[in-house]
């Protein structure tokens, strides 16, 4: 990727913060961080979109269970957007092996980013509340934006920079001298890593075991009964709409759930 | 209370939009452990307040909102708009008490974070992906993204300003619309649609692999072939209820999750058992 590549996106990397950006708000936030959404961008700035697209749904996969709740979540999904798919589409990386490199990166930048709110945005805060107190416009948009800005380009835009201008070189040389059963290995973990988000959505979406048979029902539905993907959809809204018309909540769901099984066996 | 209202007019409907879309543009600038959401509150509300008073009573109202908040921010549209609604009343009629608008804000943050992080973000959003990464396919199509797109903004814009909007005309009575029991209808049918589509797609992507190999009839036999000879890829499946439980029963942080499956499928691999 050649330097104005890089720049730009960065840039953008700005505004996929967790609601932290200076500017974007919620809808920024469920959109930019998205692996497969920043695979789109950085395809469409570096001319090949469909190879953005596919090692963004890869990465997209593994952290589909991810969610920022309260402020607080482990891994920096903007982070894995852009810097990481930009350094996956940029280096020989195969996608198990991205996956591993880009967990890694996406925790410790999301430590980072911590440590500016502790420091950058609650002084920040401070300054914004004495502007309230004075009606002073100067240091209530300090405050509110301009520290911000500052703090953004510093936690977004000057690592996923660093990542992707200098970060292809670095892990193709890494790669070249590890050891090749190292290299087995930590294509072994990115084959297994996509379970975790997978079990994190069982968790939010299934409140009791029924909620996991339905869930072990498409599983079925792909990997026995061969559907692809996309009929299993027709499949699931059918199902859905079977459960929003029953009455009784407990009795009916569960009746549904062994009718539909019977006509999968 | 403050008595430096300057203009008695309502709210035009331009200046509502306004404020809406400050709201949207947004969220939480530096975001911090100390305030969390909280100074987004008088940078949403200050044209408004810079309608209503003078200085004195504008840096009033401003501080006033200057306090923690924290709650998921497309259903909190709800919140804004009750806030907005009774700010507008405070300053026309000089009825309304600050300690009322307060008590809002504090009272509703809570479960309106409840309803947005589990109606949005952990069942509306996830399936939004699930259906883009199967249109996206292994060959990257963009149908995937340009759906996500699409939806995401065709379903949550207008979702934030009905928000918005019914906040601002039920006042105080909006709390009881969000708690109704339809809704627990709808996301229970979402949950179970998202239920079906998340398990073909996990049946598509984890690969959970076993490098353990046995010897029957002089023939070398992989153990993973046996195993997915009764049912496709059953190990992934197994691995993915076994998270679920640490998750879910054991309470374990994800975080620690990944570290961990990093540092024991790393040796398992070097052992030739993964």
């Amino acid at each position: 990727m050649n330097l104005f590549q890089c720049i730009l996106i960065s840039a953008i990397n700005c505004l996929a913060g967790s609601g932290t950006s200076p500017w974007g708000g919620v809808l920024a936030k469920y959109l930019l961080q998205r692996p497969f959404i920043g695979g789109l961008i950085i395809g469409l700035i570096t001319g090949d979109v469909n190879k953005g697209i596919a090692v963004g749904v890869a990465m997209q996969l593994v952290y589909i269970g991810y969610m920022n709740v309260g402020g607080v979540s482990s891994i920096d999904l903007g982070t894995v957007s852009f810097a990481c798919v930009g350094l996956a589409m940029a280096s020989n990386l195969d996608t198990a092996e991205a996956i591993t490199l880009s967990t890694g990166i996406a925790t410790l930048s999301n430590s980072f980013i911590i440590l500016c709110r502790n420091i950058i945005y609650t002084s920040a805060g401070n300054l914004m509340k004495k502007g309230c107190e004075e009606a002073d416009e100067k240091k209530i948009w300090w405050g509110y934006e301009g520290i911000v800005i500052l703090g953004t380009i510093l936690e977004r835009f000057i690592p996923c920079f660093l990542l992707i201008r200098f970060g292809p070189t670095a892990v193709d040389a890494l790669f070249a001298a590890l050891p090749a059963n190292l290299i087995n290995a930590i294509n072994v973990v990115g084959k297994w890593l996509p379970c975790i988000g997978m079990a994190a959505m069982l968790v939010y979406l299934a409140n009791d075991i029924w909620g996991i048979l339905i869930f072990a029902m498409g599983y079925a539905a792909y990997g026995y009964l061969g559907l692809n993907a996309t009929s299993i959809i027709f499949f699931a809204v059918g199902y859905a709409y079977l459960v929003y018309r029953s009455g009784n909540k407990t009795v009916l769901a569960a009746d549904t759930v062994s009718d539909d099984e019977e006509e999968i066996m | 209370m403050e008595n430096n209202v300057i203009s008695k007019e309502p709210l035009t409907k331009k200046e509502l939009n306004s404020l809406f879309f400050r709201f949207v543009q947004w969220n939480a600038p530096g975001f911090d452990y100390v305030y969390y959401m909280g100074k987004s509150w008088p940078w949403w509300l200050k044209p408004m307040f810079k309608k209503y008073y003078d200085k004195e009573g504008y840096s009033a109202a401003l501080s006033r909102h200057f306090d923690f908040y924290n709650t998921e921010n497309t259903t909190g549209a709800l919140v804004y708009g009750v806030v907005v609604g009774l700010e507008e009343q405070r300053a026309l009629t000089g009825e309304v008490p600050a300690e009322t608008i307060k008590d809002i804000k504090v009272s509703l943050q809570g479960p309106v974070a409840g309803i947005g992080d589990s109606l949005i973000q952990a069942t509306l959003l996830p399936i939004l992906m699930t259906v883009a990464i199967s249109l996206a396919g292994e060959n990257g199509s963009i149908a995937g993204p340009l759906f996500y797109i699409v939806s995401l903004f065709g379903i949550l814009l207008p979702y934030m300003y009905t928000l918005f909007k019914k906040g601002y005309q039920l006042g105080t009575s909006a709390v009881g619309m969000i708690s109704s029991g339809a809704l627990s209808k709808i996301t229970e049918a979402i949950s179970s649609f998202g239920l079906i589509v998340i398990g073909a797609l996990a049946a598509r992507q984890c690969g959970v692999t076993c490098g353990i190999t046995f010897t029957s009839n002089g023939e070398e036999t992989a153990l993973i072939d046996k195993i997915n000879s009764i049912f496709p890829n059953l190990l992934s499946l197994l691995v993915i209820f076994f998270l679920y439980w640490l998750m879910k029963k054991k309470k374990i942080s994800s975080a620690v999750i990944v570290y961990g499956m990093i540092i024991v499928v790393t040796i398992l691999a070097l052992l030739g058992i993964a």
